[in-house]
């Protein structure tokens, strides 16, 4: 993936969509600072749950990282749901919505063993520049 | 390097009158041109280097080569503690005036004689201790007046060089020569650092070359911290370089012949010879005419030779600062596919040979540098999508994602021009909607 050479902005001020690899927790806090940092989340978790049928044709699940659990919802258009096994470690994508407290899934399949091994340092190094740009808000 | 340290065991201890008393007093006298000198105070090379003398304590060297008149030139080689040695290194440097007085003065090793050193018409070379002699920086404008221009001139036979076109049409028959190159710069590549296989290290870097029958050539800068040094202030496109005594090799790796600057090596900045300027003012046309830019892009590198990592705001801001386009990777995720633009802009018709973009029922390449254009036409249609890039740290819009990647990672093959524009637009669209769900 090659970047065009003309592209010229200034990263110092630039606000562009980020996706965030975080843990439960760190996902609802991050999610506070929405409206100044657009942002997707990639967690690694367990299914804790059966597969249910909501509303709107969305598939409601929970997933689990040690305590905290969020419920997740998926809708099904071209790509349907693939058979999640609960107790197993997933990658889920998606939109943290704030005030229902559900995670909108993109796209949600088991975690690789790759995938599981760098997703604590990913968290890290997501977390440590999430740190970095707030910092710089507050300091506005 | 490890002359040096031969050297050493010949002469323990040094003793400044082994050679004729005449012959010093004119030494001191004459003020003398650095024009290449060799670092041997690199990490990489220490084992062969550090001596211990009789008092146990570690010896420094560091040996550079020096000239007063288009004709003459010698090697002096400097010994003595770590201070004194790293004093004297970063006293001077290549193209520097300096006064030497009283070097010991002693004849070549004549088994060793020039094996990791220029190549110099004296039978003689010297020896510069912190006792017995002094390196100084020359304040005289006369002298300097007259030393100045022989930095610009070859220390070989001006005419005594091979072009590139000569390298690459003797091919591998040139394999382990050391031969003189003229060529002008392209590109400075970026200092790596490396490790041997027997846990040395060392630092290397990449010069690209060309001249006016080649327009890409790989020359490389191994060890050598003053030589990487000089390199790091070329101008790409600007500067003719006459590298005497360059090492050719075949490097199996690229599949191509490499030059590499070693010890031995002496590089003329922009010589002031007549073949060098017209070398010159070829590089400089065919830059202005932005030639050298277009064959930039075709250039093939293997994948694996890209190892660079970047976050997506890293590459943003290199983009800004370079202007040179870069390699690299980066572990981002796909946040946009851009398919809601006319079928036109997802599928392109392109030719198989070259991969030059042509019209859908065009009957030919257009490019007239096609490797195939006699050969007939056939052209392809493939994937040509635009795609944003997303990580921790932002995103990098505007990429474009072609085939046969975009075909792989996609799951998706090119269909048949019949069939394909319904089977693809239906599949890819679905991918957008799902990004957008967010």
């Amino acid at each position: 993936v090659k970047a065009r050479p003309t592209f010229q902005i200034k990263p110092a001020n630039e606000i562009s969509l980020r996706i965030l690899s975080a843990v439960i927790d760190g996902m609802r806090h991050w999610s506070q600072f929405r409206d100044k940092v657009p942002h997707l989340f990639e967690l690694f978790a367990t299914l804790d749950s059966a597969v249910t049928l909501g509303p709107h044709g969305g598939k409601n699940f929970l997933v689990r990282d040690g305590k905290e659990v969020v419920q997740c919802v998926y809708y099904e258009n071209e790509k349907e749901l693939p058979r999640l096994i609960r107790g197993q470690v997933h990658r889920c994508v998606g939109n943290y919505d704030r005030v229902r407290n559900v995670l909108v899934c993109v796209s949600i399949r088991p975690a690789l063993p790759s995938e599981q091994r760098n997703a604590q340092e990913a968290v890290r190094v997501c977390d440590a520049e999430m740190r970095a740009l707030v910092k710089t808000f507050s300091e506005v | 390097m490890s002359d040096a340290a031969v050297t050493c065991h010949c002469v323990p201890l040094i003793i400044p009158n082994t050679a004729p008393a005449w012959l010093a007093d004119i030494m001191r006298a004459v003020r003398l041109r650095v024009c290449g000198r060799r670092d041997e105070e690199t990490e990489s090379i220490v084992q062969a280097l550090y001596y211990r003398d009789y008092f146990g304590e570690e010896r420094h060297t560091f040996g550079f080569t020096i000239r007063d008149s288009p004709d003459f030139f010698i090697n002096v080689s400097a010994w003595g503690n770590a201070v004194y040695i790293n004093t004297l290194i970063n006293s001077f440097s290549i193209g520097d005036c300096v006064t030497i007085d009283n070097p010991l003065i002693t004849h070549k090793d004549p088994e060793k004689a020039d094996k990791f050193v220029p190549t110099t018409p004296s039978i003689y070379r010297l020896t510069v201790t912190e006792a017995h002699s002094q390196v100084l920086n020359c304040a005289d404008i006369v002298v300097i007046e007259r030393m100045v221009p022989l930095a610009r001139l070859p220390v070989k036979d001006p005419g005594d060089f091979y072009t590139l076109g000569d390298i690459v049409a003797n091919g591998q028959t040139l394999d382990g020569t050391v031969i003189n190159v003229l060529a002008a710069v392209r590109s400075i590549g970026e200092l790596k650092q490396f490790t041997t296989s027997d846990g040395r290290r060392g630092q290397r870097m990449e010069v690209k070359l060309f001249d006016d029958s080649v327009s890409f050539f790989l020359s490389s800068c191994t060890w050598d911290r003053e030589a990487i040094q000089l390199a790091q202030t070329l101008m790409p496109k600007e500067t003719v370089l006459f590298l005497a005594d360059v090492k050719i090799s075949f490097d199996s790796f690229r599949n191509a012949m490499v030059a590499t600057v070693n010890g031995k090596t002496i590089i003329t900045v922009n010589p002031d010879t007549r073949e060098a300027s017209l070398l010159f003012s070829y590089a400089k046309d065919l830059s202005e005419t932005g030639g050298l830019d277009e064959e930039e892009k075709s250039e093939d590198v293997p994948l694996e030779s890209i190892t660079d990592v970047y976050t997506v705001n890293q590459l943003k801001h290199k983009a800004i600062e370079e202007s040179e386009p870069f390699l690299g990777v980066t572990y981002s995720f796909i946040s946009k596919l851009d398919v809601d633009s006319s079928v036109s802009k997802v599928i392109r018709t392109r030719c198989t040979r070259c991969k030059f973009q042509v019209s859908e029922d065009g009957q030919s390449c257009t490019n007239e540098m096609c490797p195939g254009r006699e050969q007939g036409f056939s052209a392809a249609a493939v994937f040509d999508l635009l795609v944003d890039v997303s990580d921790h740290t932002g995103t990098l819009q505007g990429c474009i994602f072609r085939s046969p990647v975009a075909e792989k990672i996609l799951d998706l093959t090119m269909l048949p021009p019949s069939k394909m524009r319904p089977g693809v637009k239906g599949v890819i669209l679905g991918s957008q909607w799902l990004i957008q769900e967010r």
